[in-house]
Formats: C-alpha cells, structure tokens, sequence
C-alpha cells in the first residue's frame, strides 16, 4: 500500500513541475529545458536552511520557492529576446551550469554526494512523516498549484502569454508587449517548482546533482508536450504517463534490471512518435512550429 | 530627453537613411506627423514605404540620422519602448495571433496597453471584472460589426488573408494608442472590405482629437480620400505631395 502512495507522491511533485513548466511552454511558447535548474534551486536552498541553519520545512520551503524566483528573473530577462532554437540551447546550457555548479560547490551543495539526512516535512507541530501522510500533502498542493496556475492562464492574462506565444512582432504592434510578462511568468513557474523541489528533499531526505540534470529536463518537457501544451489538464495527464511508465517496465518487463534506461528508451520513442504523429500531444494543446 | 525636431510633431524623421548592404533604402528622408494629422505615403513596389513605417516604430534601426517620438529621440531604443509611448502598428502581410481565439485577440485589443497582474488575474478583484467586462463588451461589439459573432471561438489562424486583414484593422480599433501606423491596410481586400477598412481607420482617428494616422499605401485610389497631407516615396526619396 505504501508503494502505492509512493507512486501518488512521486506524481504530485512532477505534476507540480509539469503544470508550473506548462506556463512557460504551452502559454508562453518557450521550450524552455532548465526547469529542473529551478526544481534544483529549490530543494538545495531548502535542504541548506533545514540542515545548516536548522529552519523547519516550511521556513526552508519558502526560502527555497524565493530563491527560485530570484534565480529565474535573469533567465526571464534573457529569454524575452530569445526564439525557437536559441531558447532550447539556452536554457539547456543554464541547466549544465546548474548541474556543474551542484556538483562542484562542495562546501555548500556536498558535491556528487550531495545533501544527507534532510529533515522530514513539518508543518508546524504536524510531522508528516509517513509516505501516505506526504503523499496527500503534496497532491493537495498539486491541486492547489494546478488551480491557481489554471485560474491566471485562463484570465485577461492568460490572452497576454498567448499574444507572446504566437507573434511577439504582433504583440509588440498592438501595444500588447511587456517585459514584465516575460518575468512575472518565468516568477510563478521558478516558484512553484522551487516549492516541488522542497518537498522532494524533504521526502527522499537525500539529494545529489543527477537528479536534476538533463534526463530530468527532458522528461519535463515530455509530460507537457504528451499530454497537451496549454491544455486545463494536458500536463497532469502527461506526468502520470511518464511517471507510470517505469512502473510498467517493472510490472511487466519479466524481470529487467535496467529500469531506468529502457524507461528513457520507451519515453524517447513515445516523444517522437507524438513529435510527428500527434504533436498536438493527447488533448490536443499548443502546436510549435 | 533630448529634444531635437523643430516643432509640436508627435513622429518625425531627420535625416533617415537606412542600407541593407550595398541597397539604400531609406536616403536623408524627413517626415513630420503632428498630432491630429492623417498622413499617407504613398509609393509603388520597393520604394521603401515599409522599411520607413518600420523605421518610425523601432523595428528597424536607421544607419544615419534621427526619429523623434513625442520630441524625444529614440536611438537605440527596442521597439516595445515605441509601443508603449502609445505606437500602434499594422503590417502589410497580417500578423495575427494564430493559436487564440477571434474573440481573445480583440478582448486582448481592448485590453491594451494595460495588462492585470498575477494577484489581480488569480483574484479577480473589482478592477480586473470592470476592465475584462469593458474588454469584453467591444470584443463582442467589434464581432457584431464584422458579423463574426458564430466565428467567436475559431482561431485566428484560420482566418483567410482578407479576414485576417480585417481582425488587425478591428483589434486596431480597439486599441488605445496615439499614432497607428498601418501598412497597406486595404491591399489584397475586395472593394467592399476595403471601404469598411478605410472607415474604421477613419473612425479611429477621430475618436480622439490628437491621434495620428500614418498610412502606406501604392492606391492611389485611397489616397484621393481626405489626407491632411500626401508624402510620395521613390527609389528611397521622400517628397511631400
């Protein structure tokens, strides 16, 4: 049953990274691969707090959603004048640095070894300790997330990304442009995976840089693309695709040991696949060109 | 602020050359749009009408001399600082936004240049439902006037080139600026599209005392329409008329 509640968890916390990466992908038009740079920010800030200055959770948890935000402000400045590929490399070479930066900061971030004995979520006097117990917690903050991400993008706001998203030459013609778009949106997606972050190093009390390198970036951005850019649920749905997959490898892989490698294989060949025959991905959202 | 051209002029060229490589386009052009003013220029194929309206608003940077917005110079500024001091621009191949809706573009069009934030969009607060309800109310009207209002919900993308012609004329409409700069607003459109075109830009005009319309045209036809003033454009030569 635990596992069961395990897997639920594991999907809040990509829900929550999915949703949040869908403002900047699906509504903004960004391909923007260094969420998890921003999912990395947070939990090693918040890791830090809770380890070195001994802060409980949820001090450490909106400290790291800050420094978050903080870190993805430049991003959001450089990527107002970045299109298409330049966007994609960008944001990829953001990530490496991210990684490089996790793994050789070893006084600060404990290097390869990364961060141990991360304290357990609390919530006030509240331990949540027990993985069923963490498990609601962070799908409650997923339904959370998705509802205030859902009731901005589908608002007056919402119309200003789209207006980014398909011609910012347009937008800038009709008075529509405004660099505060740009950073506002690239704000509320660092924060909410900043606050996914938080609870991932609280949850696995352990973290180190290969968590959030570009395996991670990539897996992001097929569960936004899968399941539908832009769409109310297309990211939801994409996140519990790819986050069933490796449990489907396993439930019936007869026995195959290297999990994590056919369960990359399989999200490669679905990614094309949906590339060229459904690049709309499954409900149907945003369509790059 | 550097105050540089001669008189009340809310746009205006000195000097302005412009060269794509060995190609000159624009050379030592002056041109002066004052307040209330309806200006066209007119001038066949390549003559340079498009990089000059392109010149006035930022989107392409002159080589020489100056453009001045409001008495203010404008070197090196991008093209959303001449955006939001109050240029609206229309292009001679339509630009819509293809992935929204018909009625989100001109929703958003009644929305400009102001835009809700992140706390007023989650809210809704009383400010953001009076200024969606207002957006929204001549989104609808502007829809009823093209007779679109079964289309609301279709993309943009969609729309044919006359159609799409027409959305970024209705979203102008809407919009709230101080000088439209409109490339070839009625090329490509049938008599009947084009004479509604020729009357909503007019409308707009004179919604508002002091908005300037500055219109690029090769048809001659329009151009017998009441102008304050008839620029024509050659080979990169600008004479007024």
């Amino acid at each position: 049953m635990n596992y069961v509640f395990y897997i639920l968890l594991v999907f809040g916390i990509y829900a929550i990274l999915s949703v949040s990466l869908d403002i900047l992908v699906g509504h903004l038009g960004l391909l923007v691969l260094c969420h998890s740079a921003f999912f990395a920010v947070g939990a090693y800030v918040s890791a830090s707090m809770m380890l070195n200055a001994g802060f409980p959770f949820t001090m450490a948890a909106i400290i790291g959603v800050v420094a978050s935000v903080l870190f993805s402000i430049p991003v959001g400045f450089a990527a107002r004048k970045l299109r298409g590929d330049a966007v994609v490399l960008g944001s990829f070479s953001l990530l490496l640095i991210t990684v490089d930066l996790l793994e050789n900061l070893r006084g600060i971030t404990g290097g390869l070894d990364g961060l141990r004995d991360i304290p357990s979520i609390r919530i006030g006097s509240w331990s949540v300790e027990s993985t069923p117990a963490q498990a609601v917690l962070v799908v409650v903050v997923a339904i959370i997330c998705w509802g205030t991400i859902r009731r901005i993008t589908s608002s007056a706001y919402g119309n200003f990304l789209h207006a980014l998203r398909d011609d910012p030459h347009a937008a800038v013609g009709l008075r529509s442009y405004s660099t505060s778009l740009y950073l506002r949106s690239f704000s509320l997606a660092s924060g909410f995976a900043g606050l996914a972050g938080a609870f991932y190093a609280s949850h696995m009390t352990y973290i180190n840089p290969s968590v959030f390198g570009s395996d991670q970036a990539i897996a992001l951005i097929a569960m936004v693309l899968l399941g539908g850019a832009s769409r109310p649920l297309g990211p939801v749905l994409g996140a519990a695709i790819v986050v069933s997959i490796p449990e489907l490898v396993r439930a019936f892989g007869g026995g195959i040991s290297e999990v994590g490698a056919i369960n990359y294989a399989i999200m490669g060949i679905v990614l094309v696949l949906f590339a060229t025959l459904k690049p709309r991905g499954i409900l149907g959202g945003y369509e790059f060109r | 602020m550097n105050l540089g051209n001669s008189n009340n002029a809310v746009v205006s060229a000195q000097n302005v050359t412009k060269r794509f490589g060995d190609v000159v386009c624009l050379k030592q052009v002056n041109l002066e749009v004052g307040a209330g003013e309806k200006v066209a220029v007119v001038g066949g194929n390549g003559s340079g009408k498009t990089v000059l309206l392109d010149v006035l608003c930022g989107f392409v940077r002159p080589n020489s001399g100056n453009v001045f917005l409001n008495g203010v110079i404008t070197k090196g500024r991008h093209p959303a600082w001449f955006s939001r001091h109050g240029i609206i621009r229309t292009f001679q191949s339509p630009r819509v936004f293809e992935q929204m809706a018909i009625e989100e573009c001109l929703t958003l069009a009644g929305w400009v240049p102001e835009h809700p934030g992140l706390w007023s969009s989650l809210v809704r607060n009383r400010w953001y439902t009076q200024r969606h309800a207002s957006a929204l109310g001549d989104a609808q009207r502007a829809l009823a006037f093209a007779g679109w209002e079964q289309y609301a919900g279709q993309q943009a993308g969609q729309l044919s080139y006359g159609e799409r012609k027409f959305l970024t004329i209705l979203q102008l409409t809407l919009a709230k600026g101080d000088v439209a700069i409109c490339d070839e607003p009625a090329a490509g459109l049938d008599s009947t599209q084009a004479t509604r075109v020729i009357e909503m830009l007019d409308r707009w005009h004179s919604e508002q005392e002091n908005r300037a319309l500055i219109v690029a045209t090769h048809d001659l036809e329009y151009v017998s329409e009441a102008f304050d003033r008839t620029y024509r454009i050659s080979d990169g030569h600008l004479l007024e008329a």
